[in-house]
């Protein structure tokens, strides 16, 4: 599932615009983007087609739950100083968590021997491998990388951008 | 950094200088602090300053970013922002 706040966080950071560029683009404050990209508020009815014209999509594809481009191969090696490791946590019961971890920090706390349940008590992401998923970013593999789908409705996904 | 907690119609906003705890000094104590929480970590104060390095190096990259948000259904809330 993608919501459409994590669909305009993808297209913005796509396209290489911050969230006050876009602000500025639709005549909407920095703070009503970022709204929108945390799932925190939605996108007046009428930006719809502005945003849509932006991004280079539909305005279908902006609304629908399909994610986007999941996974990308990068041409080049990637700098691992400009990438976020992001976890993302949706509870069946409306719980979320967002973290957003700098890669290189994550590299750093891989090296000094620090786990995954060290930083959080999720048995799902127990198993998680995050020195593998390092391996893959630095093999310029980014994008949704990880994606569970707990029987109990739980949705964990750990995407690098 | 900012640390913002909310749980119900309570919550409070704490706002803290980076530089108070984001430095060799306070390094050293969370290094201390680690080594007898969590014995089987090999960290030492030089891997913890390159920590403490790429945090301040990302935290002048991308303001105000949300480390950790936290939302519960109830309404309740943390967020931490650098």
């Amino acid at each position: 599932m993608s919501s459409i706040g994590t669909k305009i966080a993808f297209y913005r950071k796509a396209k290489g615009m911050t969230q006050e560029e876009l602000a500025e683009q639709l005549g909407v404050s920095a703070q009503a983007v970022s709204k929108w990209e945390n799932d925190i508020a939605c996108p007046d009815i009428q930006l719809l087609v502005p945003l849509a014209k932006i991004f280079d999509t539909t305005t279908d594809d902006l609304l629908s739950t399909e994610l986007v481009a999941s996974v990308r191969l990068l041409q080049e090696k990637p700098d691992m100083k400009e990438l976020t490791l992001k976890v993302l946590v949706d509870s069946k019961d409306g719980d979320k968590v967002r973290i957003n971890l700098p890669m290189e920090l994550v590299k750093i706390a891989m090296e000094i021997g620090m786990k995954v349940p060290q930083v959080t008590k999720h048995l799902q992401l127990q198993n998680i491998d995050l020195e593998q998923i390092i391996s893959i970013v630095e093999s310029g593999v980014i994008g949704n990388l990880v994606e569970v789908e707990s029987a109990d409705g739980d949705n964990i996904r750990i995407v690098v951008e | 950094m900012r640390v913002c907690i909310r749980s119900g119609k309570k919550g409070f906003q704490l706002i803290l200088p980076t530089s108070l705890f984001l430095n060799r000094f306070a390094a050293a104590i969370v290094v201390k602090m680690m080594k007898s929480k969590y014995p089987s970590l090999k960290i030492n104060t030089k891997d913890l300053n390159k920590l403490v390095t790429a945090i301040k190096r990302y935290k002048r990259k991308h303001k105000r970013l949300e480390i950790v948000d936290i939302r519960s259904n109830n309404g309740d809330k943390v967020l931490i922002r650098l």
